[in-house]
C-alpha cells in the first residue's frame, strides 16, 4: 500500500473558490446551451442507426461492435434531450447485440423490430407522450418475449429486470 | 453522498477527458468550464490520451468505456502498471452510457476509482470531484491489481498484529463434540 498525494485536494482550499451552488448553476447553463445541437443530432443518429440494421444477417453480425458503439450514442443524446422514451429501446438493442457478442445469441428479427421502433419514435413527432409510451412498452415486450428457436428461454427474472429497467427509464 | 453547502476552488484543476464522441466530450468540457476549470485536455481516442498521459501530470482522468478503436478499460490498466509514472496513481473516473453491474466491476477491477453514468451531470461530477478530494484512500500496488484500496471502510489492524488471513478467522478451540441441548440449558442455569 502506498499514500499518494491527492491533487484533487487542493479544490478545497483553494484562494479563488465559489459556492458550489453558482458552479452548478453556470455548469447546468452550458448544457442547457448545448441541448439545441444535441436535439437537432438525435434524428440523424437513429436514422444512421436504422440503416445499418436493415442490412443483411452476415452485415450486421460483422458490425455488431460499431452498432453498438452507434446505438451507445443514441442513448446519450437521447437521454440529454429528455426523450425517456427512447433510452430504454436503445439500451434494449445493445443488450442484443452484446448477446451476440459476447454469447453468439443471435436475433435479428428482434435486432431490427426496435431499430425501427427506434426509428419511430425519433421520427413521428406528431405521436403523443402516451402513445410513445405505448410504442416503448411494445417493443420492451417484444424483446423480453421474442426469441429465436434454438436459443434459451428468458428467465422470468431476467424479463422483470428489462421491465424494471424500462419503466425507470 | 449529498454536497455540503462550502466553496471550491476548481481553477487549477488540470482534468483529462478520454472520449471518441465529440458529443458527449463538448458536454462534460461545458460542465468543465462551468465549473471555472480553463486547463481541461481533451483526446478523442486512448492512443492520443496515450501520448499526452506521459508528457503531462494530471490531477484526474475521466475516460469512456466504451470507445470503437479501444475501451476504456485497457488505457486504466496502462496507466496503473507504473504507480511512480507522473499519472500512475491519478484518479480515474470512467464514463459509460450503459452500466450494467459488469461494467462498473471491470472498471473497478482495472484500477478506475468511480464509474458514472452518461449522460454525465454537473451534480454528480461534481460530488465525484468533492469525495476524491476528501478521501485518503490509500493506492494498492500489486502485481493481481494496482488502484485505489477497493474497501471504502478499512478497519485497522488490533495492535502488534502484523497482518490478518483467512485462517485466523477458524475456530482456535474446537469441541471434541456437540453439546446436548440438556447440557446447553445447563450453561443458562
Amino acid at each position: 500500500m502506498i499514500q499518494p498525494p491527492n491533487r484533487l485536494a487542493k479544490i478545497l482550499d483553494a484562494e479563488d473558490a465559489a459556492p458550489i451552488e453558482s458552479l452548478l448553476r453556470n455548469a447546468e447553463a452550458r448544457v442547457e446551451a448545448l441541448e439545441p445541437v444535441f436535439a437537432a443530432s438525435l434524428f440523424p443518429q437513429v436514422s444512421a442507426l436504422a440503416q445499418l440494421c436493415r442490412r443483411p444477417d452476415a452485415a450486421l453480425q460483422a458490425d455488431a461492435r460499431a452498432i453498438r458503439h452507434a446505438t451507445l450514442s443514441v442513448v446519450e443524446t437521447a437521454a440529454i434531450t429528455r426523450r425517456h422514451d427512447m433510452v430504454p429501446v436503445a439500451l434494449g438493442i445493445c443488450d442484443l447485440l452484446d448477446r451476440w457478442i459476447f454469447a453468439r445469441e443471435w436475433r435479428p428479427r428482434v435486432v431490427r423490430a426496435q431499430a425501427e421502433g427506434l426509428y419511430a419514435l425519433a421520427s413521428a413527432t406528431g405521436l403523443s407522450a402516451a402513445d410513445r409510451a405505448t410504442l416503448t412498452a411494445d417493443l420492451l415486450r417484444i424483446r423480453c418475449e421474442d426469441r429465436t428457436p434454438g436459443c434459451r428461454a428468458p428467465a422470468q427474472d431476467e424479463a422483470r429486470s428489462l421491465q424494471r429497467s424500462g419503466s425507470a427509464a | 453522498m449529498g454536497l455540503p453547502t462550502k466553496r471550491l476552488g476548481l481553477r487549477d484543476v488540470q482534468p483529462l477527458l478520454v472520449d471518441d464522441n465529440p458529443q458527449s466530450a463538448d458536454l462534460i468540457g461545458g460542465i468543465l468550464m462551468g465549473f471555472g476549470i480553463s486547463h481541461a485536455a481533451k483526446c478523442l481516442s486512448a492512443s492520443a490520451a496515450r501520448k499526452l498521459l506521459v508528457r503531462r501530470a494530471f490531477d484526474v482522468v475521466m475516460i469512456n468505456c466504451e470507445m470503437a478503436d479501444e475501451d476504456g478499460f485497457t488505457l486504466v490498466r496502462e496507466i496503473r502498471a507504473d504507480p511512480k509514472s507522473p499519472n500512475g496513481c491519478v484518479p480515474v473516473i470512467m464514463l459509460s452510457a450503459s452500466t450494467p453491474e459488469s461494467t462498473v466491476l471491470m472498471a473497478r477491477d482495472a484500477g478506475a476509482n468511480f464509474t458514472i453514468a452518461k449522460p454525465v451531470s454537473p451534480l454528480i461530477l461534481l460530488e465525484r470531484f468533492l469525495w476524491i478530494a476528501q478521501s485518503n484512500r490509500a493506492f494498492v500496488n500489486e502485481e493481481s491489481y494496482r488502484g485505489p484500496d477497493r474497501r471504502f471502510r478499512t478497519v485497522p489492524r488490533p495492535p502488534g498484529e502484523a497482518e490478518r488471513r483467512a485462517e485466523d478467522l477458524r475456530l482456535t478451540a474446537t469441541p471434541d463434540r456437540a453439546l446436548s441441548q440438556d447440557e446447553i440449558n445447563g450453561l443458562f442455569q
